[in-house]
């Protein structure tokens, strides 16, 4: 009923002697062990989709003195998830996890807006003490209390706190509203957050994180002319790493007015099984598309309350360029192109849900596509670059992507165009690329070891081998294979050991820490039984075993 | 560990309602989830109120996202359940107990 691959376990009911409602049984993953963990199936599943609901939502994590304001409120599922109440229109206490029965500490309250909280919290009856553990991330530091206070409209109400000199006032300034929580050491005030910055500005304080990014657009990168020769490259390049590609292309037409080299790249490339995740809209298209996505993102209070918090959902559009283009929807931000103005290769900007202002994530659009092309049909298909390495290459098509390099036979080197965002980091922004495992074993193999310490462990299935045997790393390589210490941002790891080989057709990255008696061996994931019977013959034993994901082979392998 | 709750003695109707009245603001507040719920069926001799919620509130493969839940069909969650323990036998993880007695209630 419910699974954490990653982590405790999975949950399962237990349906012996037909119960109405079955008890919830826990497996923890990594001991065995079976738990009791609920009653009650139904309750867990709609504690579930509760919780999910209000994921859109702004949410307080506070304690409250006594719950007894819950049992005058409405209770929407008094069966299905009896700790949920509406306690406003849109305020409302929400189960925080999948177990809780009952309203009390254990909910956290979700609002649509600071003002629906603020009034809800006003007209709250009795003496009630507040704990708050945490403000949302978009409340900000003051110097101090007096500052607010003496802005503060009359009819403001303050609760205490749980610590000694600890008080929660809510009211407002100037109409908008503000909670405030005062504490010995630092005061916090929380508003709406499309009034934040005009409430930081009133109380003369700057408490704002900077925001990520730029809300202009970069300009485009002036370039060489793009070579035909280069669009005929980079076609056979997707060929060779999606075999599909070429017998499933279709053509695909853009606007006479689209930018230049996005409708050249387009006229070569087609829409194929390789290029389909990425293929373009036609700007009707993308209006038709934004209107749905914007439509959903205005159902969660959290992104309206940023982007239109008076307006309806067309207040979204008003924050975009005057002409752009939907590149890629997404759960929680959407990336979108620049064509305003004469522009020939437009800047891809991200929108994203609960985060104004628009930024700019690459200056070129060619490029973008380029590095999600050749990154999503090699997604399994990949190892790490190591930039001191000093291993280079041919470039391949330098009028489109200067940072594209053929290493050798079916090897190449992709490095990411400029990351502009500032709020999020790549996890790996240079990578070697290729068609199949053995065109990457071939290479490496054949490096000078001067360059082979520098080389990456590629993507593979892996078996974790308990105790190495005449396999131990740290005494010699197997028969045949490789030895290194591997480099790690320049520097060499003496504790770590790593061996390349091939025993019969099969190749084999190994991997060990001197600390460790654990063996790390990676492949081919159809040369499973294979490497069993190799390990076997080795009397080695297998201790976990990470596959890799089931689509690996979709785009080629 | 928590008492019985009046769900599991509450008539099948009232369940069926609030299956109702929770899909209509789910897919209030999770429109692009809420157009992918679908019919699903459960097997005849799965309980009474569990087969009225699911069968009721519908189902779509992306509530399986991130761990939130599985499917509620027999055999879809056995075939998880053969998964997930050949995992752990694979880890040289053996179960500590069976689920019949560790069910409490």
């Amino acid at each position: 009923m419910n699974v954490d691959r990653d982590g405790i376990g999975f949950a399962v009911t237990n349906e012996d002697g037909d119960p109405a409602d079955p008890p919830v049984v826990a497996v923890i993953s990594d001991t065995g062990a079976v738990v009791p963990e609920h009653s009650s199936y139904l309750n867990f599943c709609a504690n579930k989709l509760v919780r999910k609901c209000f994921l859109g939502w702004h949410t307080l994590r506070v304690d409250f003195s006594n719950y007894a304001f819950a049992a005058a409120a409405e209770a929407p599922w008094p069966l299905l998830s009896p700790a949920t109440r509406r306690l406003a229109p849109d305020v409302w206490l929400v189960p925080n996890y999948e177990l809780v029965v009952e309203p009390g500490r254990d909910c956290r309250i979700a609002y649509a807006s600071v003002k629906e909280l603020t009034r809800w919290l006003m007209e709250l009856p009795g003496d009630l003490a507040l704990d708050l553990a945490v403000l949302p991330w978009d409340a900000f530091q003051v110097e101090s209390f007096a500052r607010v206070e003496a802005l503060l409209e009359p009819g403001a109400r303050s609760f205490p706190g749980t610590g000694p000199g600890e008080r929660i006032v809510v009211g407002a300034v100037e109409e908008r509203p503000v909670l405030v929580w005062q504490l010995p050491a630092r005061c916090e005030v929380l508003t709406e957050p499309s009034q934040t910055e005009w409430l930081c500005e009133r109380l003369r304080a700057s408490a704002e994180p900077p925001e990520a990014g730029s809300s202009a657009a970069a300009p485009s990168t002036v370039r060489e002319p793009v070579r035909d020769e280069d669009l005929v490259a980079l076609d056979e390049l997707v060929a060779e790493l999606c075999p599909h590609h070429r017998v499933t292309r279709r053509p695909i037409e853009l606007e006479p007015d689209a930018p230049e080299r996005m409708r050249r790249l387009w006229a070569v490339l087609g829409h194929s099984h390789a290029t389909a995740k990425l293929r373009p809209l036609t700007r009707a298209e993308s209006r038709a598309a934004l209107e749905q996505i914007f439509a959903d993102w205005y159902a969660e209070p959290r992104s309206r309350s940023v982007w239109a918090p008076e307006g309806g959902p067309e207040a979204y559009f008003a924050a975009l360029p005057e002409r752009c283009r939907l590149l890629r929807p997404g759960r929680d931000e959407i990336d979108l192109t620049d064509e305003t103005g004469a522009v020939d290769d437009p800047p891809v900007l991200v929108m994203r849900k609960r985060r104004p202002p628009i930024i700019t994530e690459r200056r070129s659009y060619v490029e973008w596509l380029i590095w999600e092309l050749v990154t999503t049909v090699t997604r399994s298909r990949w190892a790490r670059y190591d930039g001191h390495s000093g291993i280079r290459g041919e470039r391949l098509v330098p009028s489109l992507y200067p940072t594209l390099e053929r290493l050798g036979e079916g090897v190449y080197r992709i490095r990411m165009p400029e990351h502009l965002r500032t709020d999020s980091i790549p996890a790996y922004p240079d990578v070697v690329v290729y068609p199949t495992l053995g065109h990457y074993f071939r290479w490496v193999l054949a490096l000078p070891d001067e360059q082979l310490r520098f080389v990456n462990a590629p993507e593979a299935m892996t078996f974790e081998v308990r105790l190495p045997g005449a396999w131990d790393l740290t005494e010699a390589a197997p028969d045949g294979f490789r030895r290194f210490h591997p480099m790690d941002n320049g520097r060499v790891r003496e504790d770590f050991w790593e061996a390349v080989g091939q025993i019969g057709d099969v190749y084999l990255w190994l991997f060990m820490s001197a600390r460790s008696d654990e063996l790390f061996v990676s492949f081919d994931p159809r040369k499973e039984d294979e490497v069993r019977a190799i390990l076997a013959a080795h009397n080695l034993r297998i201790k976990h075993v990470d596959r890799i994901r089931e689509d690996y082979d979709e785009y080629g392998w | 560990m928590n008492e019985r709750l009046a769900i599991a003695t509450a008539p099948v109707g009232a369940i069926v309602a609030e299956a109702t009245s929770l899909r209509e603001f789910f897919a209030q507040q999770c429109p692009a989830l809420g157009r992918e719920l679908g019919p699903v069926t459960l097997e005849p001799e799965a309980p009474e109120r569990v087969r009225a919620f699911w069968e009721t509130f519908g189902w779509t493969d992306e509530l399986e996202e991130d761990g939130w839940l599985s499917r509620p069909e027999v055999p879809a969650s056995r075939e998880t359940v053969r998964e997930l323990l050949e995992e752990m036998r694979e880890d040289d993880v053996e179960l500590q107990g069976s689920f019949r007695s560790a069910t409490g209630w």
